[in-house]
């Protein structure tokens, strides 16, 4: 569905002084910086695929996705996303397409959504009728049946997500960009729109997501690719990405007794909270679970242990210091 | 083509809606480009009642040209001069994203969403002092020279047109200027007075190389029968300045490269 071959975008941007001479000689003569913020990424995706794009801020992640969604004309490579290829086929591509950028709004300030809806539904040519039941089962299932007709200013943040997923969501597209889609939600708003996303991939609608917020990434992508300085650094599954790194757990250990010392080869102590509760990890290649629980049990008593796997952030953090670009 | 009909009347209805949402606002912009447009023809008329005079043309055939300036400027601005704040916001903030992803022409859509009735007062007080210039000089406007007169009126909207597309084009590479405005107000006082009263260097620049003369003068002339046969030559140069600012702003287009995100 979605063909990314060798991928490259260079910016020219101009290098100013801080000092006012400096300032002054840019006016006559300036110096001349290339950033090149993708540099030829390849990469598939499927139909009904949900992938999560990740990286520090700077990455490239947006410049992708604005090449992707034909907003932005690349330096070289090719895209093919349904038979088009998005910067030259635009007006007929982004019929097929959705986007909903978590900074940008669609919706109209002073007017209510629903207005702003109808707008879209002239832009998208969409028949009366698909649109009213498009519509409908939308605001049915996001709950916003009367904040509709609220004008824009006058709802949350989180409602006006909500709006913002119909809108991109009318003309039924078949591919959706969400870049940071839950910035600044607060759990429930980000909840509920984790929820329609999930709804909607079930669907068929494949989707395709950038985020900081790696919860939106643990709960909705199946797929990671770890974008940074313009690089894919990995393409595969969470289960995949954590494994990389080598069989780790996250434990979080309460026991009966004081538990003085915690030297046992392969565990390692991430925070000590009180002198009978624990974060640990634990390197599964060097120790097993059991032996672990066994060694404890011997020395203060197992009251409560939690195993988990190692928190996203984590891993990311070690896969970009193995690249020492971050 | 039903569908571009479509998008228009949505859009106006938007910007609207919109606009109505600000009524002291809204009211208060119309009576200050009333009253603004309104200053020049002032300035004339006192040049005419201090005795001094533009050679060759009385007082109500300059505010013949100043009228037809006020009302082509009253009818094309609402619809789209404010394309340029549109996109001069757009592309500062990186929303022009926004207009890229919407299945139609983006040239158009910028037209559309930026549709503004504050000109309304520039068209009012253009037919105002209009109808005084036609009630104070004899004409005779016959089938033709008002055939000939709507053909020149459509072509000076679309020299209007031309300019916007140059200076929002510019707004891609260029992002925030907004000295752009300036640049058109000093471009268009030009259009306020007789071509005559310049020299003939100038009056072959605004009527061959940047048809400035097409906004006000020609369709003026046209109804004074004062038109010459350079007029002719005007219309091919419009309609190739035209085509070269609409490739010009698609060629800009190119440029943008959004904001970070």
């Amino acid at each position: 569905m979605i063909k990314v071959n060798e991928l490259e975008k260079t910016y020219k941007s101009y290098q100013r002084g801080n000092d006012f001479l400096s300032t002054l000689k840019s006016i006559f003569k300036r110096k001349i910086n290339y950033i090149e913020a993708v540099k030829g990424i390849s990469f598939d995706i499927d139909k009904g695929e949900l992938v999560g794009f990740i990286g520090p801020n700077g990455a490239g992640k947006s410049t992708t996705i604005k090449m992707l969604t034909g907003v932005l004309h690349p330096t070289a490579g090719e895209v093919d996303i349904i038979g088009y290829t998005p910067w030259q086929d635009r007006e007929q591509y982004v019929a097929h397409i959705g986007a909903v950028f978590g900074q940008k709004s669609q919706l109209i300030w002073d007017i209510p959504p629903v207005d702003a809806f109808y707008m879209n539904k002239a832009i998208y040519d969409i028949p009366a009728e698909e649109f009213e039941e498009t519509k409908d089962k939308l605001v049915k299932m996001l709950e916003v049946e009367e904040l509709i007709k609220k004008p824009t200013r006058q709802l949350s943040l989180g409602q006006r997500m909500k709006c913002e997923f119909i809108m991109a969501m009318l003309h039924r597209p078949e591919i959706v960009f969400l870049d940071e889609p839950t910035i600044g939600l607060d759990v429930i708003a980000k909840e509920t729109i984790r929820e329609f996303i999930k709804e909607m991939n079930k669907k068929g609608v494949t989707f395709i997501l950038t985020t900081h917020d790696l919860d939106d990434i643990e709960q909705l992508a199946r797929r990671v690719i770890l974008i940074n300085n313009g690089d894919i650094l990995f393409d595969d599954t969470i289960e995949v990405l954590k494994k990389h790194l080598g069989n780790k757990k996250h434990i979080r250990l309460k026991t009966e007794e004081k538990l003085g010392d915690l030297s046992i080869h392969g565990v390692k102590c991430k925070q000590r909270i009180s002198q009978k509760e624990f974060e640990i990890e634990l390197d599964n290649s060097l120790i097993e679970i059991k032996d672990f629980i066994d060694q404890v049990n011997q020395r203060a008593g197992v009251l409560d242990i939690n195993i988990q796997e190692l928190p996203i952030e984590r891993v990311i953090k070690v896969l970009f210091g193995q690249n020492k670009n971050v | 083509m039903i569908h571009y009909l479509r998008i228009f009347l949505s859009g106006m209805k938007v910007a609207l809606a919109s606009r109505m949402a600000y009524r002291g606002d809204f009211i208060i912009r119309i009576v200050v480009m009333f009253f603004g447009d309104l200053l020049f023809p002032m300035i004339t008329t006192l040049i005419y009642r201090a005795g001094a005079s533009f050679p060759g043309w009385s007082l109500p055939e300059v505010l013949l040209i100043q009228g037809i300036f006020m009302v082509v400027k009253g009818i094309s601005f609402p619809f789209f001069f404010g394309m340029i704040e549109e996109i001069l916001d757009r592309v500062r903030e990186g929303t022009f994203d926004l207009m890229l992803i919407r299945p139609c022409s983006v040239l158009y859509l910028s037209i559309v969403s930026s549709f503004n009735l504050e000109y309304v007062g520039s068209f009012l007080g253009g037919i105002i002092l209009l109808s005084y210039a036609l009630l104070h000089i004899e004409i005779n406007i016959t089938l033709v020279t008002g055939l000939l007169f709507l053909l020149l009126f459509f072509f000076s909207m679309l020299i209007l047109l031309s300019f916007t597309l140059i200076m929002s084009g510019t707004l891609f590479k260029w992002v925030g200027n907004s000295r752009v405005y300036e640049i058109f107000d000093a471009v268009t006082k030009f259009c306020l007075y007789p071509r005559s009263i310049y020299s003939e260097a100038f009056q072959n620049l605004i009527s061959y190389v940047f048809p400035l003369a097409m906004i006000a003068y020609f369709p003026a002339a046209s109804l004074l029968e004062r038109l010459d046969r350079g007029v002719i030559y005007s219309l091919v140069v419009c309609l190739l300045f035209f085509l070269i600012s609409r490739a010009f702003w698609y060629r800009m287009l190119k440029q943008y490269t959004s904001a970070g995100g």
